[in-house]
């Protein structure tokens, strides 16, 4: 027979405990999260290098776009199915709990709008001045922008669910928009050496892959689980 | 009735914070912090396999089979075996009737604001 049977005065202590339990499950799923975006990274590093010395022709041109748009979509459709319950839980918290969360964000989002900033700057400076290269650099930034503002959704997401950043957030979310503006940035300055333009994203995008696996590793070791299932 | 993605009415009446209390009383099954942590957990999670909850809750996988089988014997989740690539898992999940006593006590907690 189970034990803690009992009849209920204080519900407080019901819903402390769940929130620390659900807290403790929702790094499972951050730390999913992270994995499939560090793998996509990768991925979108590597995958043009190997077209690249692969297929030759005009098709090259629909295959780099298309393989991006394919991988971003997948990780969006996983990222969707990841944070259904943390954002039910972050509903609870707020609604039912009633935990204060921090209102004072800025921390965290004025690095984001800090290179919102300088990337419409540099976009509108080059856009004016040079007009070679503006394909593939739109192509880069539609998908740098639209990963950012999904990046800072999700670091927003943490700290409604933990009240606090944590260190997994702070390597994932700075990692991220160091590649972002390495990507902008090399684009911009390198805009007639394509294999420099590819080499600099490659290994930058390949880096914060690395610490959003790593950042997925901690938030695991957080969760504390074992492999057996 | 309008309602958020985790069933919570949007209009609060007068907290009734014995309701809650027989409400949970009158199950025997939740009678226990423990299998109404659980319970919440499934309602927001909509599964979770065994391991899962073992892990997460820090009890022993005895202990958890007891109170899962309180909560199935209640009608309030079920628990099935699923085979994936890491071989076969028991799953739980909360059911229909598990649902309405979750939002029960949603609706009522929400109304509530001194717990």
């Amino acid at each position: 027979m189970t034990n803690q049977d009992e009849s209920y005065t204080d519900l407080t202590m019901v819903l402390d405990l769940f929130e620390a339990k659900e807290q403790r499950y929702l790094k499972l799923l951050y730390s999913k999260y992270f994995l499939v975006w560090g793998t996509i990274f990768i991925l979108y590093s590597w995958i043009p290098v190997a077209i690249y010395y692969s297929i030759h022709g005009w098709i090259t041109y629909v295959l780099y776009p298309a393989e991006s748009i394919a991988l971003t979509i997948l990780g969006l459709i996983l990222t969707k199915s990841i944070f259904k319950p943390i954002v039910r839980f972050n509903q609870f918290r707020i609604k039912i709990i009633r935990r204060a969360i921090p209102l004072n964000t800025w921390g965290f989002i004025v690095p984001f709008y800090l290179t919102f900033f300088i990337l419409g700057s540099l976009i509108s400076y080059f856009s004016l001045t040079n007009k070679t290269g503006l394909y593939s650099l739109f192509t880069y930034l539609a998908l740098d922008v639209m990963l950012l503002i999904i990046d800072y959704y999700i670091i927003k997401g943490i700290i409604i669910s933990y009240s606090r950043l944590p260190i997994e957030g702070y390597l994932s979310g700075f990692s991220f928009g160091i590649s972002v503006g390495i990507s902008i940035l090399s684009a911009i300055l390198f805009q007639k050496d394509y294999s420099l333009i590819f080499t600099i994203i490659s290994i930058s995008w390949t880096v914060t892959g690395i610490f959003w696996i790593f950042s997925s590793l901690l938030s695991y070791r957080a969760y504390g689980g074992s492999t057996d299932g | 009735m309008d309602k958020d993605d985790i069933g919570i009415p949007n209009n609060s009446k007068e907290p009734r914070i014995s309701e809650i209390i027989n409400e949970i009383n009158v199950r025997k099954s939740l009678r226990s912090t423990t299998r109404l942590t659980i319970l919440l957990m499934l309602s927001l999670n909509k599964t979770m396999t065994f391991s899962n909850l073992v892990e997460v809750m820090g009890i022993s996988k005895g202990s958890m089979k007891n109170h899962l089988d309180l909560l199935e014997e209640d009608g309030l989740i079920k628990g099935k075996e699923v085979l994936t690539l890491r071989g076969p898992r028991l799953i739980y999940e909360i059911t229909e009737e598990g649902k309405k006593v979750y939002l029960e006590i949603t609706r009522l907690l929400s109304q509530d604001t001194k717990l």
